[in-house]
């Protein structure tokens, strides 16, 4: 089990993530992905503006490899297509915290931080989870199927 | 002798209560009711009232546990109870109790009984609606919209077309911009509900949200929202019309009611992680007889600079269904630069007047505390005035930057002078949060209209809390609203020589006059309180008629329908009528035997009646307004002016006509024939009619006067026992006195209007005090079925009590209550209403 472990290091430095609060959905903008800063922050084109969003709920790999993975992932799932995002709240440097949803699709909308998760790109924060448990379940299904982050031997 | 006597009054008051006479507003909140007491947040909330039965209210709140806070009342907001009581939410994956929910609640009832609750699903892909039948005891999914979606809004509107004479619509955000679908209702139940129309695309609406929709008596549809959704702001509320609203029109191109500078996510101190937006509201003015019938009211937020934090409450209106909209008004009175957010607008359909609720951070320092404020405005004027703005919420609560913060919108239900708004509220005014102020709770309040007084010779006070003497002879309005609700009161003038002095409100020394008979219009139903309708002097007691029918009040008195009642004083003298739209009037008589007179206080409690001689007085005004909705403005300067303007313009104004009184009359019209011109303009007056009186002195006065707390109303004693030597005035007003602090109100509820044969019912009285806050009553009730006593008295506890009737036999019941307080206490008993129960199926006889 070569679990990237250090990774909850990284928990120190998203305190706004922290606690063992469930999560509580905000209001919702749709628009598009631009660009994909990292495994969890992204620019989101809305009206005339843009906005960086930190997609909470999610551990990034610290790991350099594990990172680009989980980026190609999540570009494959978000960029350039519209998405509806939820915000959560902001952060002191200006990003907006927020739940993503993809929207290309009425009949296939998907939760990213879930898909992320639930691929083993990324670790669930631990103490969060969303109303449903999604994030846990993921997590689980993604353990059980030793994907990603979780397999048993990497590289 | 005179301070103590005073004091000791103080005291028991403040066993007793705080008389709600003391609010000084044309509001009164009552006190905060916590409806969740729940660990977890329970913020962003819809309420909803049943337009068939005022007692059934529900309430719905977003919360961060799996589905959604659910709460329902049979008492009219009194008590609150759980579709399912072991977690106090539905959508949550119990059967029966719809798809999971994610979040944005939002409700309606129609006047068929059905309610309509929509919500975003656990996947937040889909708009669901669910439908109940039985008030939100059981739930059946009715629709579910798929797509990417927002903020669901659910309407049901009467409207004039035959084919839906309740037009549903839901409105909400889909991939970016505003769709809608209806549907005719034309009863109660699934069935009755038509197909929804094919997905309406609101035509220029991308990048717009956070909005309202509204339907006109004729069914045409209105929807508004914010653009952009993002950003802080400026934006625009943008509005579409769809003239035809169940027809195959659609909406029409976007206008622009007004820019703001409240964008869609504006982060302001006292949301500093949800951000608020302008939270647009409609309402239509659904009022037959109101003169702005049809008018369409916007309220949104918008901020004096951008980004400075300083939010306020606006208001426009349209006569033309939102194609063209007024100049704003503000809404919120205060002085200071802090935020006002989250409005919502109401219109009473019974009334016209338009009620809005927010949150208001103005007494906060650092713009972070809230508290609930509310105002009304009238339907009379030409643009609306709003009253004073009154705080209702008991505590202040600061968010305690959870991820919701106090949520998106806040919820606010206004029916027959009655307004229920629900807040998220992290305060524990309530002290039964569970914990404490860590979380939200969901909290609501019944806010009714203001305290309103004619009290000895006479002097009045309006319903926003202002004194004045008004000695006009005559039978004038002194009370209306838009329902049909109207108290008329006969005054009769008195020979006086001797005038204590002016009337310190308009300056104006005069003769005096009593009032000596009320009228009321209670719902459907005349009643009148009047001296022998012969003419002939008869101390053996006023004359009670309903519908010009000489009655006599029973001990549980006389249900007049629609929540209409008349009741003998709880004193023991006296009557007292609850009107439907549920404000209270209390006649206190007195026989006045040297001049073979009666004379009565008249108060009324809980009015959100805006017109007559009571009326509230509007900011900048110094009486109420006129019949016909003109102000008179500031008050001169001139005492002659004012004299001229009190007892020609506006006495005459309100001044009774044989064509619009509500008395009875026998052979004697001199009652209401009294001529304009009294009281003349200075000193005192006598009068041909009646002899003149002794003076007493003030000293004597002031004794007889001391146990009145109230200091205008001991003022007010003094000055009538001064000019007409009647020391009964004391004993009245001692008797108002002690009816404020002292009377309750028992009210039955149960679960379930019906039950099956062979079942035990479990019915529940809960026990208020009626015009006064204080500890809740103690004591004990009695039920009766079919009149029959129980025979057991159950204790109260927290004014509640309980009884499991035996088994009753099938058909209805007809069930009351009756409460005998604690002697200690020292509260009146009280009677409620009937409630009817069905008891269905069982042995056939």
């Amino acid at each position: 089990m070569k679990m990237k472990l250090a990774a909850v290091a990284c928990l120190a430095l998203v305190p706004i993530l922290s606690g063992a609060l469930a999560h509580r959905r905000g209001d919702s903008a749709f628009g598009r992905i631009t660009a994909v800063r990292s495994a969890d922050v992204v620019v989101f084109a809305h009206g005339a503006g843009t906005y960086d969003l930190r997609i909470i709920g999610i551990v990034p790999p610290r790991d350099t490899a594990d990172a680009r993975v989980a980026v190609t992932f999540l570009a494959e799932l978000v960029l350039n297509r519209n998405v509806r995002m939820r915000l959560e709240g902001r952060l002191p440097n200006g990003q907006l915290r927020a739940r993503l949803f993809t929207a290309d699709s009425a009949a296939a909308i998907q939760e990213v931080s879930v898909e992320l998760v639930r691929a083993g790109v990324v670790q669930k924060q631990p103490n969060f989870d969303l109303k449903y448990g999604e994030l846990g379940r993921a997590e689980s299904d993604a353990r059980a199927a030793r994907r990603g982050l979780w397999a048993p031997v990497r590289r | 002798m005179q301070m103590k006597s005073w004091l000791a009054s103080g005291l028991a008051l403040v066993v007793l209560g705080t008389p709600l006479s003391t609010a000084g507003a044309q509001l009164t909140g009552g006190t905060d009711r916590n409806m969740s007491k729940r660990t977890n947040d329970d913020t962003e909330c819809a309420i909803t009232k049943n337009p068939s039965n005022n007692q059934q209210l529900f309430s719905f709140c977003n919360t961060s546990t799996a589905g959604l806070f659910a709460s329902r009342s049979t008492d009219g907001g009194l008590t609150w109870t759980y579709p399912d009581a072991s977690d106090k939410t539905i959508a949550d994956g119990d059967a029966g109790q719809g798809p999971l929910g994610c979040c944005d609640p939002n409700l309606a009832w129609d006047t068929f009984g059905n309610l309509f609750l929509t919500y975003l699903d656990a996947t937040a892909a889909n708009v669901v609606t669910l439908l109940s039948t039985d008030a939100g005891l059981t739930f059946t999914t009715l629709a579910s919209f798929a797509g990417s979606v927002d903020q669901p809004t659910v309407v049901a509107a009467n409207t004039t077309d035959p084919n839906a004479p309740v037009a549903l619509w839901i409105v909400w955000n889909q991939a970016g911009a505003m769709v809608a679908r209806g549907a005719a209702v034309t009863g109660l139940g699934a069935a009755n509900i038509g197909a929804f129309n094919a997905l309406q695309n609101i035509p220029g609406t991308f990048d717009c949200s956070f909005g309202d929709l509204a339907v006109s008596p004729a069914g045409v549809v209105v929807q508004a929202c914010g653009s952009p959704r993002t950003g802080q702001g400026p934006s625009n509320i943008l509005v579409n019309i769809d003239a035809d609203g169940l027809g195959p029109g659609n909406f029409g191109p976007t206008i622009i009611a007004t820019a703001t500078n409240v964008g869609g996510f504006d982060f302001i101190p006292a949301q500093a992680q949800r951000s608020v937006d302008p939270e647009a509201g409609l309402a239509f003015d659904n009022n037959a007889t109101s003169p702005h019938f049809g008018r369409l009211y916007l309220v949104y937020t918008d901020e004096t600079a951008p980004e400075n934090n300083d939010l306020d409450i606006r208001l426009r209106w349209s006569d033309d269904n939102g194609a063209t909209w007024s100049a704003f008004i503000r809404v919120n009175d205060d002085a200071t630069v802090r935020s006002q957010f989250m409005p919502k607008i109401a219109a009473n359909q019974l009334s016209g007047n338009v009620g809005v609720c927010w949150y208001d951070a103005r007494n906060s320092a650092a713009n972070t505390a809230v508290q609930i404020y509310c105002s009304i405005a009238t339907r009379l004027t030409p643009t609306p005035v709003f009253f004073a703005n009154v705080r209702i919420s008991d505590g202040a609560s600061t968010s305690n930057g959870s991820f919701m913060d106090f949520g998106d919108y806040a919820g606010l239900v206004y029916f027959q002078g009655l307004m229920h708004p629900i807040w998220g509220d992290i305060s524990n005014s309530t002290a039964d949060n569970p914990n404490l102020t860590a979380n939200f709770d969901a909290y609501t309040d019944r806010v009714w209209g203001g305290t309103a007084a004619s009290e000895g010779d006479p002097h009045l006070r309006t319903v926003s809390g202002v004194h004045y003497d008004f000695q006009a002879a005559g039978e004038f309005t002194a009370l209306r609203d838009g329902s049909g609700m109207e108290i008329q009161l006969r005054h009769t003038p008195v020979a006086t020589t001797f005038t204590p002095g002016a009337d310190p409100y308009t300056g104006i020394a005069t003769g005096v006059s009593v009032n000596s008979a009320v009228a009321a219009r209670v719902g459907t139903r005349r009643v009148t309180y009047q001296p022998n309708i012969s003419g002939v002097p008869d101390p053996s007691g006023l004359q009670l008629r309903i519908d010009g029918v000489l009655t006599t009040l029973g001990p549980t008195g006389i249900d007049l329908g629609g929540g209409g009642y008349v009741r003998r004083s709880a004193s023991g003298n006296g009557i007292e009528i609850d009107f439907p739209d549920g404000s209270t009037l209390v006649a206190t008589p007195g026989w006045w035997s040297s001049q073979s007179k009666w004379y009565m206080n008249v108060n009324v409690y809980n009015s959100s009646a805006t017109e007559g001689t009571m009326g509230p007085i509007l900011p900048g005004d110094w009486l109420p307004m006129l019949r016909n909705g003109t102000r008179l403005g500031p008050k001169p300067a001139s005492i002659d002016q004012r004299y001229s303007d009190l007892y020609k313009t506006f006495a005459e104004s309100w001044r009774v006509t044989r064509a619009t009184s509500l008395f009875d009359y026998g052979s004697d019209t001199a009652t209401f024939c009294v001529p304009a011109g009294w009281p003349r303009e200075r000193s005192a007056c006598v009068s041909a009619s009646s002899p003149t009186p002794t003076p007493i002195a003030l000293v004597t006065a002031q004794g007889l006067c001391a146990g009145l707390v109230d200091r205008a109303r001991r003022a007010n004693c003094v000055f009538d026992l001064r000019a007409t030597g009647e020391r009964g005035f004391a004993r009245t007003y001692q008797v108002t006195q002690r009816i404020e602090v002292a009377s309750t109100a028992t009210v039955i509820s149960t679960e379930q209007d019906s039950s099956r044969f062979g079942k035990p019912i479990t019915f529940a009285a809960v026990v208020t005090r009626k015009l006064s806050r204080g500890r809740p009553p103690t004591g004990s009730v009695e039920f009766l079925v079919d009149g029959e006593k129980s025979g057991f008295s159950v204790p109260l506890e927290g004014g509640r009590a309980f009884w499991k009737s035996p088994i009753l036999r099938p058909g209805a019941h007809r069930v009351t209550a009756t409460y005998t307080p604690d002697r200690a206490s020292g509260l009146l008993p009280s009677f409620s209403a009937e409630a009817r129960h069905l008891v269905s199926g069982g042995p056939v006889r």
